[in-house]
């Protein structure tokens, strides 16, 4: 059985449809990246999954359960983790509660995922009780990543995690990921830079214009295969 | 002016202080999270009191009242919020028409069930105090004892607890809340009933201050809503700050001009607040 199985999902703002007749399935520990250029549809997409926006037609099922129909909170509460690409931490909290937020499991689960967050990203232990907002942009990529870390997810859905991230930081976000997995976590990721997602995706899939125009296993040659659907 | 003069004039400002928080308080937890305009928060505080009146009636202690009033209170919100304030989160507009209708309403059916005359609330406590030679009411110190209790458990409640991280992070993005686990309705739901059981405490607290009658809550809607706006929505601090200077500003001018003109200073000093200050409203 398919860990996620999304059959002819249709879905937009409104009533304008942005993706349309989306099928895609992924296995129990896989990571699947969704690339693509800019507005073809990747964030609508993870945003239907995690039921931010109504899914117009089609079907989404998540551990075999139809997700579609649910409510956000719903659906993070199968222990599906989403992070967001824009305004993803709550800048007013500190980095500290943060990292709370949400969290339902146990004071001592809890700091034992902190300490695991903190090994790939030990700048926020530092900056524990410091105000999120006051971060720069690739420590706030970095405490969204821990977050999901921090919740110990089945299913974690990263929107490009890594933009605006340093190069030299990138690495760090890859190795996190790659623990993740290693834990059995299915991971579907949404990116544009196919170096990144070359590091840490076991399939790829190409959107264009709000539909999925390629799937493949990651491999050889893959980057080469992405980067001719993403020259203009 | 005497010593003991002194002393009352600076305890009446402080007390008024305390009832300017007291009843601002369940207006700004529902106003700061849900961005929903409680005009029926002064209907709300007067059910509080006719439920000391009724605590009184029934032969009860007092101070019980300080239960059963917020307890009531906070069932008929829980109630209201599911039949109509549900479906105006994030509308401030249609907030303000729908809960000053459902004011006039209150109003309406109380005065049918209990009259149109004044009903008396008995102090719990009516001993006085010796203030350099004046006596002072324990009672109106104990409004302040309470109005500092509220404040410290409201400051535990926000910075201290998974609650107060859980509410400050909806109002700061809903959408990212839900999405990490949070049923916001639930939340918006259970911030209303807290807001509507402390409406019906400052009824309690206030009832034997005051005649308590169906109309009383207009008084207290327009100095709520005002020390809420100065104070900005969501913050404790600020509030206990516009309280302060709505309510101190009302007490001065009272005592040297006459309390018409404290009215008209409450209201002026929010003006040019307002004039000043960036805001939804």
């Amino acid at each position: 059985m398919s860990f996620i199985k999304i059959n002819s999902l249709t879905s937009g703002y409104s009533n304008t449809v942005i993706i349309r007749n989306i099928d895609i399935e992924v296995n129990e520990g896989e990571v699947l990246c969704l690339l693509g250029r800019n507005g073809v549809g990747k964030t609508t997409l993870l945003k239907t999954i995690m039921g931010l926006l109504p899914t117009l037609d089609g079907e989404c099922f998540v551990m075999d359960r139809k997700v579609s129909g649910l409510k956000p909170y719903q659906i993070a509460n199968l222990r599906v983790s989403y992070a967001p690409q824009d305004m993803g931490i709550f800048p007013d909290l500190s980095v500290g509660k943060n990292l709370k937020v949400g969290y339902r499991g146990s004071t001592s689960n809890f700091e034992e995922g902190c300490e695991e967050a903190f090994v790939h990203f030990p700048i926020l232990k530092e900056r524990l009780t410091q105000r999120a907002g006051t971060l720069s942009g690739g420590e706030k990529k970095m405490l969204i990543l821990s977050r999901c870390i921090v919740n110990q997810p089945r299913l974690l859905i990263l929107d490009e995690i890594t933009e605006g991230v340093q190069p030299s930081i990138i690495d760090k976000f890859s190795d996190a990921l790659n623990d993740i997995k290693k834990k059995g976590t299915t991971i579907l990721l949404v990116e544009q830079n196919v170096s990144f997602a070359e590091k840490v995706a076991d399939f790829y899939a190409v959107m264009n214009q709000g539909e999925i125009v390629a799937m493949d296993q990651m491999g050889r040659g893959s980057k080469q295969k992405i980067e001719s659907y993403l020259v203009i | 002016m005497s010593l003991s003069i002194l002393s009352v004039v600076l305890l009446n400002i402080v007390t008024s202080i305390a009832i300017f928080f007291v009843i601002a308080v369940g207006l700004a937890v529902i106003f700061g999270l849900m961005d929903v305009v409680n005009l029926a928060h002064g209907e709300f505080v007067m059910l509080g009191a006719y439920a000391a009146f009724i605590t009184s009636q029934l032969g009860l202690n007092p101070w019980l009242s300080f239960v059963i009033a917020p307890v009531i209170v906070a069932i008929f919100g829980l109630f209201i919020e599911k039949i109509l304030i549900r479906h105006l989160y994030g509308k401030i507009m249609e907030s303000i028409l729908a809960t000053w209708g459902l004011g006039i309403i209150l109003r309406q059916v109380i005065e049918l069930i209990f009259g149109k005359d004044y009903k008396i609330a008995p102090y719990p406590v009516e001993q006085t105090v010796n203030v350099f030679g004046a006596g002072y009411p324990v009672y109106r110190l104990l409004i302040v004892v309470l109005a500092l209790v509220i404040v410290a458990l409201l400051w535990y409640l926000e910075r201290k607890t998974n609650v107060g991280v859980t509410v400050r992070a909806v109002i700061q993005n809903p959408n990212l809340s839900s999405a990490l686990g949070i049923n916001i309705n639930r939340v918006y739901s259970i911030s209303f009933v807290v807001g509507s059981a402390l409406a019906g405490l400052a009824g309690a607290i206030i009832a034997p201050l005051v005649s308590v009658h169906s109309g009383m809550g207009i008084n207290y809607v327009m100095n709520g809503f005002l020390t809420v706006l100065v104070g900005g929505m969501g913050s404790l601090f600020g509030l206990v700050g516009s309280a302060s200077l709505l309510g101190g500003s009302e007490s001065v001018f009272s005592f040297f001009f006459d309390p018409v003109w404290g009215s008209i200073a409450v209201i002026l000093i929010t003006i040019v607040f307002m004039r000043f200050k960036k805001t939804s409203i």
